[in-house]
C-alpha cells in the first residue's frame, strides 16, 4: 500500500499545483518539466525557478523533445545539484538517467522525481505536422479506458516498463476515468511524502498496481511481441542487418539523442576513426566496391554491443530517424536478450553493477567454454 | 675487517631459487650450485605436493635472465666440498662438472634430436622431457647414447658438450644458504600402498609432472593399456605410515582434496574417493578446498588404517578401517600423496659445514628463527629444514635475505644500464624485417633468399635482412649492429616463441639503440616451419604473417619507459609480534619506519605467548622503542592515504591530530582476535572455558577429573570456513600438561590438525588421552542437570565432566580490515584477512599476478601475520622477515622503472567521460578518475597491460602502447586480406 493524494483537479492541472505548491513552498529550487514556448509551436523540457513560469508547463503532455535522463545527467555531471530540483519525468527518462548515474555521468543527490504510469509519446513529427495538438483529446479517452494507443511511438505502445519504480511522487494516469476532475498521485516513497506534506488534498491508501495496470500490461506485451516478430532481426544474420541499416545516412542522429549513448565525443566522430585509405585496400581488393562512408554497420553494432546492456527502450533514435529505420526495436529486442543473459534489469536499482564491470564465473561457461 | 658481499647457495630447493632472487635483486651477487645437471633434475618439493601441476620454478628465478644480467653464477653437478672461515668471510671448495646441453645458449633448434641414429621406443637418445615450451631441457639417455659425436657436430651454437671435465673451484663468500631438495619415500617406504607393484598405483607427483605440457587431462590418468580409469582412490600416505618414515608435508591433505575437484572436472562420471586420517588443511583457503570437493561429488573418508594391494592388472584392491570396522574396496586407479624423508645429505651437511640436525634429522634452525642454522652466517631453507608448505619455503628466500643481510657486506651488483634510445619521431618511418635463420638451421627447411627476396618487394618495406638469430648474447650482438647499419626506424623480427625469449627480442631491438615498442616479433618456427612442410605454403604463410606485422609496426609509437622514484619509508599499521618484527627488520637495514598502533600497548596478543615467547616479544619491543629509526605512534590510526606503490602519501591520526606521512611500502599488521563462542554454555557456567583460559589457569595443580575438549570451536563453519591452525596443537599442549597432574582428558574433534616439530598428538595418545571424532556438523551439546555439567555427544552418550575447554579459533577484525582495505583499495579475501599474493597456492584467480616481480605482486602493500591468515607464533615471525625481506629489495631503490616498463594502457583524454567503468574493471587498481579534471588517469607502476579498460571503454578512450586500435585493425586487415 502507497499513500494516496487526490486532488480535485485534472492530471494536468493537479500535477501543475503540486509543482506549484513546491516552488512556493520553497520545497524545491527549481523545477525541470515540459512547458511551450513559441506560442505552442516549440515543446521543451525547461528548468524554472519562478512560479509564474509554469503557467506555460505542461507537465503531462504526450511528447519527449529529448530523453530527459540525458538533461538530468549533464546537470549533474562536474557536481551533484546544491539544493533540491523537482523534476517531471516518464519512466523510461528515470531509467536512462539510473543508467548514467551508474557509470558516472551525473548524481541523483537532491532530485525530486515525479513520474506517471506513462501512456507514451506521440512521435516528435506530430509536432511539426500539427497533428499533435488533434491528437490529445483521443489520448486522454484510451488513457481512461486502458486502451493502448495506436499512433504512439513503436517504442511505447510496446513498452512494459510504464510503471516508474524509482519515482518518488507518481501521478496515476493509466485506467483512471476521472482523469478530468480527479489526480490522484502517490506518493511512493518518504522523500515524496515529506515533499508532499501540507498540499490541499485527501489523503488515503491505496495500491499502486490495478486490474487497469495489468490489462496494458498484458497488452503491452502483446504488443511487443509482435513487433519483434514483425522485425524478426534474430534470425536474418549479417544481411539481415543491412538489409535494415542500408539505408543509413551516417548522421549519428540515434547515438545523439540516446541517452546510454553517454560519450562526449563519438569514437565514430573522432579524428582517430577518419577514413583511411590503407583502410579501405583490403575491402576494396575482395569486394571491388566500398560504399562511402564506410563502416555503417560496424557502427550500429558498435552501438549495440555498448548499449544494449543498458538499453531502457525510450524510442528516442527511431525517433530522429530521417530514413525510418526501426532502430529502437532492434535494440530492444537485442538488448531484452542481453540482458536477461547478464539477469540486468537496466534503470531499475542504482546500487545494481553494470554487469561490464563485474565478473562471475559461470559466464565463462555460458558462453561455451568448459 | 671486510665482510664479503657474495653468498652462496647449495641446492635448487624453491627457498633456495626465491633467496637467490632476492639477493640479486637487492644487489648481492649469487653463487648457485646445483647437483643435478639442469633446473629441476634433483627434484624438490614443488611438484610432490603443489597441487596445480605446475612448478612455476623458473617464475620463482628467472636464472637465465639474471644470469645475463650477470648477477648469477651457476655451477652444475656441483659437490659441496669443504668450507671454512666465518660469517662474512666464508671459503668454500666445491665440484662442479659443466651440463651437457648449456641450456643458456642452446637455442631448443632440436637438431641434436633430429642426427641422433639410436632410436629408443618413440624418441632418440637425446630427448626433451616433459615439452614445456617455456624452457625446454635435452636429456641423453646414457644407456643407449653411442657418443658418436653427430649431436655435438651439429649444434650451431656449440651448446653441446659429451665430453666434459669434472673440477674443482674455491670461491670467498659471506654466506651459505643451504637449499637442499627432499627426499622422496622408497618404494620399501611405500609398501603399504604397493607403490611399484601396478602401473595403476602412482605418486601424484608423477601426474604433476606428465601434466606440465597439457595440464591436467583424462590422459595423464591413462592406463598402459590405454584405458582411461572411472574409478579412483587418492591416499594421503604419510598419515598411515608409521612415524618416521616419512614426513607429513603441510599442503598434502589439500593436494588430495585438489586432485579429487580435478578428476571430477575431466571425469565427470567418475568416482573419486579421498581417504586421509584427518583434513589437514590448515593453510589459507585451504578448508575452502575441502568444500569445494564434497560439492563436487568426491567422496572423502577419514580411516583409520588403510592398505593397497593389486587386484590384477588394472584394479586395485584397498583395505581400510573405519570406526573399529573392516571395509574393502576396488578401484582402477589409486593416487598417492607422499611425503617425504628426512634429508640423505644432512650428515655430510654437518660434517663439512657444522650444521646440526633436529631429532626428525631435518636441519636445525635456532628458535624465533626462519633460517639461522647453529652455525652464524649459515642458512638453512625449504624441506631441508622440515617437512613444510611451499609457501613457507617460499616465504623463507625473503626471509633468509632479511636474516643474512647483517653478514653481507656491500652490494657487489648493479644491473647495466638500457642502452640508450633514438628519438625516431623526426625520421620518415622505416621498416626493417630480420628474418632469423636460426644459426643456419631453417635454411635446409624453407628458402629464406627467396622469403627475403619478396618481402623486400612489399611497398612498406625498406630494408630485409636475413640474420643468425638475436638469442645468444653474441647473435644478439650481431643483429643490433645489423639493424643499426640498415637505417631502420621499424623492426619485424620473424624468430621463434616469444614466450621463450621475448626479453631476448626485446634487447636486441633496444641495443639497436630503437624503442622496443617499434617492434613486432612473429613465430617463423613454431607457425611456419615446425607445421608445414609445402614450400608453396610456407613462403605465402611467412609472407602474411610478416604483412601484418609491417602493418602494425608501421603504426608503433615510441614511448618510454616511466621511471619513477621510491619513498625509503615503510608504515607499518599494527604493533603486534608481525608489526614489531617487520618494523625492526627494516629500520635495522637503515630505513625509516613509522609503527603505528590502535591500542595504547605495544605487542597485540601478547596474552596468548607462552613464557619464552613473551620474553622474546618483550625484548622486541624495546629494541623497536630504543631505535632511532622508528617513528611509534600508539593510539594511532590510519586516516586517509593516497598514491601507488612507492609513492603513498597519506596522514595518520594520533591524538585528535592528523600527522602527515609520506611512504614506499605499506605493511598491514593488523593481527586478529580470538572468536568468542556464544554456545556450549560459554559465559553461562564457569566451567565451561577456552584454551587460553585454561593455559593461562594451568599451575601444575588437578583442576578437574573429567575434562573434556571440543575442537573447532568458531572455526571450519559457514561464518568461519578455514582452520585457525593453532587451536589442535594448544589443546595438545594443555591436554599433556593436565594428564600430568592425572586428570582424564577426552578431546571431542572433526580433524586432528596437528603439525610441526613436535607430534604431541602422538605424545597425547601415548599418554592416555581419548580422542572421539564426530562428524562436520554434528558437534556436541553442552547441558546443565541440576548441578553437574554433562557433555552430549552425537551419538547420544553423556559424559559427566568437570571441566569443558572450547577450542575457539582466529576470527580476522572485519570492520578494521575493511576500513583498511577501502581507504588503501587493497581487497580482503572472503574470509576477512587481507587477500595476499599468489605464490601461495592454490591462487589460481589471480595468476596474473605470478608474472609481476614478487615485490610488486600486491603492489607495496604487504599484509603479514595474523592479518594475512591465522598463523602460530614463529610462522607469523616468518611472513614478517619475508616481507621485511620484500621491502627491503624496494626501499633502497632512488629510482625505478613501472614494472612492465613501457607496455602499459593509456587514456586519450579527449574521447575519455569519466564514466568508470575501466576503474571497476581494472584488476590491478590502476586506475583511477582524476578529480578535477573527471577523466580516467593510469597508474603506469600498476598496470599489468592486460587490457580489460580497453574492451570495456564504450569510445577506445583506453588504449594499450603496444596494441593500439588501429594497429590491431591494420593487423588484421593484412591478415585477411
Amino acid at each position: 500500500m502507497s499513500k494516496l493524494l487526490k486532488i480535485n483537479k485534472g492530471v494536468d492541472e493537479g500535477t501543475k499545483a503540486l509543482l506549484e505548491y513546491l516552488l512556493e513552498k520553497d520545497k524545491v529550487e527549481g523545477v525541470i518539466t515540459l512547458k511551450t514556448i513559441n506560442a505552442n509551436q516549440g515543446i521543451c523540457y525547461s528548468l524554472i525557478t519562478k512560479p509564474e513560469e509554469l503557467k506555460d508547463a505542461v507537465p503531462l503532455i504526450p511528447y519527449m523533445p529529448n530523453n530527459e535522463g540525458k538533461l538530468l545527467s549533464r546537470l549533474t555531471l562536474r557536481e551533484p545539484l546544491a539544493d533540491p530540483i523537482a523534476v517531471v519525468a516518464r519512466p523510461c527518462e528515470l531509467r536512462a538517467f539510473i543508467e548514467l548515474v551508474k557509470r558516472n555521468q551525473g548524481s541523483l543527490k537532491n532530485y525530486l522525481f515525479i513520474s506517471h504510469t506513462c501512456p507514451g509519446v506521440y512521435p516528435l513529427e506530430t509536432n511539426v505536422n500539427g497533428s499533435l495538438e488533434k491528437k490529445i483529446s483521443q489520448y486522454w479517452n484510451k488513457t481512461k479506458n486502458t486502451e493502448l494507443i495506436q499512433d504512439t511511438r513503436p517504442a511505447c505502445k510496446s513498452c512494459i516498463h510504464f510503471i516508474p519504480d524509482n519515482a518518488d511522487i507518481i501521478v496515476s494516469l493509466i485506467g483512471e476515468a476521472d482523469l478530468d476532475n480527479n489526480c490522484n498521485i502517490f506518493l511512493s516513497t518518504n522523500k515524496g511524502e515529506e515533499f508532499a506534506a501540507g498540499i490541499e488534498g485527501e489523503i488515503g491508501e491505496k495500491e499502486l498496481e490495478s486490474k487497469e495496470i495489468n490489462l496494458m500490461q498484458n497488452k503491452r506485451e502483446e504488443e511487443r511481441k509482435k513487433l519483434f516478430e514483425e522485425t524478426n532481426i534474430e534470425t536474418k544474420g549479417i544481411e539481415g542487418l543491412i538489409e535494415y541499416f542500408g539505408k543509413c545516412i551516417g548522421c549519428h542522429g540515434c547515438s545523439n539523442v540516446c541517452p546510454i549513448c553517454y560519450c562526449n565525443l563519438c569514437f565514430f566522430d573522432s579524428q582517430p576513426n577518419e577514413t583511411q585509405p590503407s583502410w579501405s585496400e583490403s575491402d576494396l581488393d575482395r569486394k571491388g566496391a566500398l560504399r562511402l562512408p564506410s563502416g555503417t554497420i560496424f557502427y550500429h553494432l558498435g552501438r549495440l554491443a555498448h548499449i544494449s546492456i543498458s538499453c531502457i527502450g525510450c524510442g528516442m533514435c527511431t525517433d530522429v530517424c530521417p530514413v525510418n529505420i526501426p532502430i529502437s526495436t532492434i535494440f530492444s529486442k537485442v538488448g531484452e536478450s542481453v540482458q536477461k543473459a547478464f539477469d540486468y534489469s537496466p534503470g531499475m536499482d542504482v546500487e545494481e553493477p553494470v554487469p561490464f564491470g563485474i565478473y562471475k564465473e559461470e559466464e565463462f561457461t555460458e558462453i561455451g567454454e568448459q | 675487517m671486510a665482510k664479503e658481499s657474495s653468498v652462496l647457495i647449495y641446492g635448487t630447493n624453491l627457498g633456495g631459487y626465491r633467496a637467490a632472487y632476492a639477493l640479486c635483486k637487492k644487489g648481492h651477487k649469487v653463487i648457485l650450485l646445483n647437483r643435478g645437471s639442469y633446473v629441476d633434475d634433483i627434484r624438490n618439493q614443488t611438484l610432490s605436493q603443489l597441487p596445480l601441476d605446475f612448478c612455476w620454478m623458473c617464475g620463482h628465478f628467472p636464472q637465465r635472465l639474471f644470469k645475463a644480467l650477470g648477477c648469477v653464477q651457476d655451477f652444475y653437478n656441483a659437490e659441496l666440498l669443504e668450507v671454512s672461515g666465518q660469517a662474512g668471510d666464508f671459503t668454500v671448495k666445491f665440484k662442479t662438472k659443466p651440463q651437457v646441453v648449456n641450456n643458456f645458449i642452446c637455442t631448443e633448434c632440436d637438431e641434436c634430436i633430429e642426427v641422433c641414429p639410436e632410436v629408443v621406443g618413440d624418441r632418440k637418445a637425446i630427448y626433451v622431457h616433459p615439452e614445456i615450451g617455456w624452457e625446454n631441457i635435452y636429456l641423453i639417455d646414457w644407456e643407449n647414447c653411442t657418443k658418436c659425436g653427430k649431436c655435438e657436430e651439429v649444434c650451431p651454437t656449440d651448446a653441446l658438450k659429451l665430453e666434459r671435465s669434472e673440477e674443482v673451484q674455491e670461491v670467498k663468500v659471506a654466506a651459505i644458504i643451504l637449499a637442499l631438495e627432499y627426499n622422496d619415500p622408497t618404494i620399501e617406504d611405500l609398501k603399504n600402498f604397493s607403490f611399484g607393484k601396478s602401473p595403476s598405483i602412482v605418486k601424484n607427483s608423477e601426474i604433476a609432472r606428465n601434466s606440465l605440457l597439457t595440464n591436467f587431462v583424462k590422459d595423464s590418468v591413462k592406463l598402459p593399456s590405454g584405458k582411461i580409469p572411472q574409478n579412483f582412490a587418492v591416499v594421503v600416505t604419510p598419515h598411515f605410515n608409521n612415524h618416521g618414515t616419512e614426513y607429513e608435508s603441510y599442503n598434502l591433505s589439500v593436494s588430495a582434496a585438489y586432485r579429487g575437484v580435478r578428476l571430477k572436472e575431466i571425469l565427470p562420471e567418475s568416482d573419486v574417493t579421498i581417504f586421509l586420517k584427518d583434513y589437514r588443511g590448515f593453510g589459507k583457503r585451504h578448508y575452502r578446498w575441502y568444500k569445494k570437493a564434497l560439492d563436487a561429488g568426491v567422496h572423502i573418508e577419514k580411516v583409520d588404517d588403510i592398505k593397497a594391494s593389486p587386484k590384477n592388472k588394472e584394479e586395485v584392491n584397498l583395505q581400510y578401517e573405519k570406526d573399529g570396522k573392516s571395509h574393502e574396496k576396488t578401484v582402477e586407479y589409486t593416487i598417492l600423496i607422499n611425503g617425504q624423508k628426512s634429508p640423505n645429505l644432512m650428515k655430510d651437511m654437518s660434517e663439512i659445514c657444522g650444521v646440526k640436525a633436529d631429532e626428525n634429522g631435518f636441519c636445525n634452525i635456532k628458535p624465533f628463527s626462519c633460517s639461522e642454522t647453529d652455525v652464524d652466517g649459515i642458512f638453512a631453507v625449504g624441506e631441508f629444514t622440515g617437512p613444510k608448505g611451499n609457501p613457507e619455503a617460499i616465504w623463507e628466500g625473503c626471509a633468509t635475505l632479511t636474516e643474512s643481510l647483517k653478514y653481507l657486506g656491500e652490494t657487489n651488483f648493479k644491473p647495466p644500464a638500457p642502452p640508450s634510445l633514438r628519438n625516431v619521431d623526426v625520421e620518415e618511418k622505416k621498416i626493417g624485417v630480420f628474418i632469423c635463420s636460426c644459426f643456419g638451421t631453417f635454411n635446409d627447411k624453407m628458402d629464406l633468399n627467396d622469403l627475403k627476396e619478396t618481402v623486400e618487394a612489399i611497398p612498406d618495406v625498406s630494408h630485409a635482412e636475413i640474420i643468425k638469430g638475436c638469442c645468444t648474447p653474441p647473435s644478439i650482438k650481431e643483429t643490433a649492429e645489423l639493424i643499426k647499419k640498415s637505417g631502420v626506424n621499424r623492426v619485424v623480427l620473424a624468430v621463434c616463441t616469444p614466450i621463450q625469449k621475448l626479453l631476448k627480442f626485446r634487447k636486441t631491438v633496444m641495443m639497436a639503440g630503437l624503442n622496443p615498442l617499434l617492434s613486432e616479433f612473429l613465430r617463423l618456427r613454431e607457425d611456419v616451419i615446425n607445421v608445414h612442410k609445402d614450400k608453396v605454403k610456407m613462403l605465402e604463410k611467412s609472407l602474411t604473417l610478416i604483412k601484418a606485422a609491417v602493418a602494425k609496426t608501421k603504426k608503433s609509437v615510441q614511448n618510454p619507459t616511466l621511471k619513477e622514484s621510491f619513498t625509503p619509508h615503510a608504515l607499518v599499521i599494527g604493533a603486534g609480534l608481525s608489526g614489531l618484527t617487520c618494523a625492526s627488520e627494516i629500520a635495522d637495514n637503515g630505513f625509516q619506519v613509522t609503527l603505528i598502533e590502535k591500542n595504547e600497548n605495544l605487542g597485540g596478543n601478547e596474552k596468548y605467548f607462552d613464557k619464552q615467547q613473551k620474553e622474546y616479544l618483550d625484548k622486541l619491543i624495546s629494541k623497536v622503542k630504543d631505535n632511532q629509526n622508528i617513528k611509534v605512534y600508539q593510539k594511532a590510526e590510519l586516516k586517509r592515504m593516497s598514491g601507488y606503490a612507492g609513492n603513498f602519501y597519506g596522514a595518520i591520526l594520533s591524538e585528535k591530530k592528523e600527522i602527515p606521512i609520506d611512504v614506499g611500502v605499506i605493511v598491514l599488521a593488523t593481527g586478529a582476535k580470538e572468536h568468542k563462542p556464544k554456545e556450549f554454555l560459554y559465559g553461562e557456567d564457569q566451567r565451561v572455558i577456552t584454551q587460553t583460559e585454561l593455559q593461562n589457569n594451568l599451575n601444575g595443580k588437578k583442576i578437574g577429573n573429567q575434562v573434556v575438549m571440543i575442537q573447532c570451536v568458531g572455526s571450519k563453519n559457514d561464518e568461519h570456513p578455514y582452520c585457525s591452525r593453532v587451536c589442535c596443537n594448544q589443546a595438545l599442549k594443555n591436554a599433556l600438561s593436565l594428564k600430568e597432574t592425572g586428570s582424564e582428558v577426552t578431546i571431542l574433534y572433526r580433524d586432528m590438525t596437528n603439525y610441526g616439530k613436535e607430534n604431541y598428538y602422538q605424545k597425547a595418545l601415548d599418554s592416555g588421552v581419548k580422542f572421539i571424532r564426530f562428524e562436520d556438523n554434528k558437534y556436541p551439546e553442552v547441558k546443565k542437570n541440576a548441578d553437574a555439567l554433562e557433555v552430549i555427544k552425537s551419538d547420544g552418550e553423556k559424559i559427566k565432566v568437570d571441566l569443558v575447554v572450547l577450542s575457539t579459533g582466529i576470527e580476522p577484525d572485519e570492520e578494521n580490515n575493511r576500513n583498511l582495505s577501502n581507504l588503501l583499495g587493497y581487497p580482503m579475501d572472503k574470509d576477512g584477512f587481507f587477500d595476499s599474493d599468489v605464490n601461495v597456492y592454490p591462487y589460481e584467480e589471480s595468476i596474473k599476478r605470478l608474472f609481476k616481480p614478487y615485490e610488486w605482486a600486491t603492489n607495496c602493500i604487504y599484509p603479514v601475520g595474523l592479518a594475512h591468515s591465522p598463523r602460530a607464533f614463529e610462522e607469523s615471525i616468518l611472513t614478517a622477515r619475508d616481507i621485511a625481506g620484500r621491502a627491503l629489495i624496494l626501499l633502497g631503490k632512488k629510482m625505478l622503472p613501472a614494472p612492465n616498463a613501457m607496455y602499459i594502457a593509456e587514456v586519450k583524454d579527449a574521447l575519455c567521460m569519466g564514466c568508470g567503468i575501466c576503474v571497476d574493471v581494472c584488476a590491478y587498481s590502476a586506475r583511477a578518475i582524476d578529480i578535477e579534471k573527471k577523466i580516467a588517469v593510469v597508474h603506469p607502476f600498476l598496470c599489468d597491460s592486460c587490457g580489460s579498460c580497453v574492451s570495456v571503454c564504450p569510445n577506445d578512450a583506453s588504449y594499450l602502447r603496444d596494441f593500439m586500435s588501429n594497429q590491431t585493425i591494420s593487423t588484421l586487415d593484412a591478415l585477411l586480406a
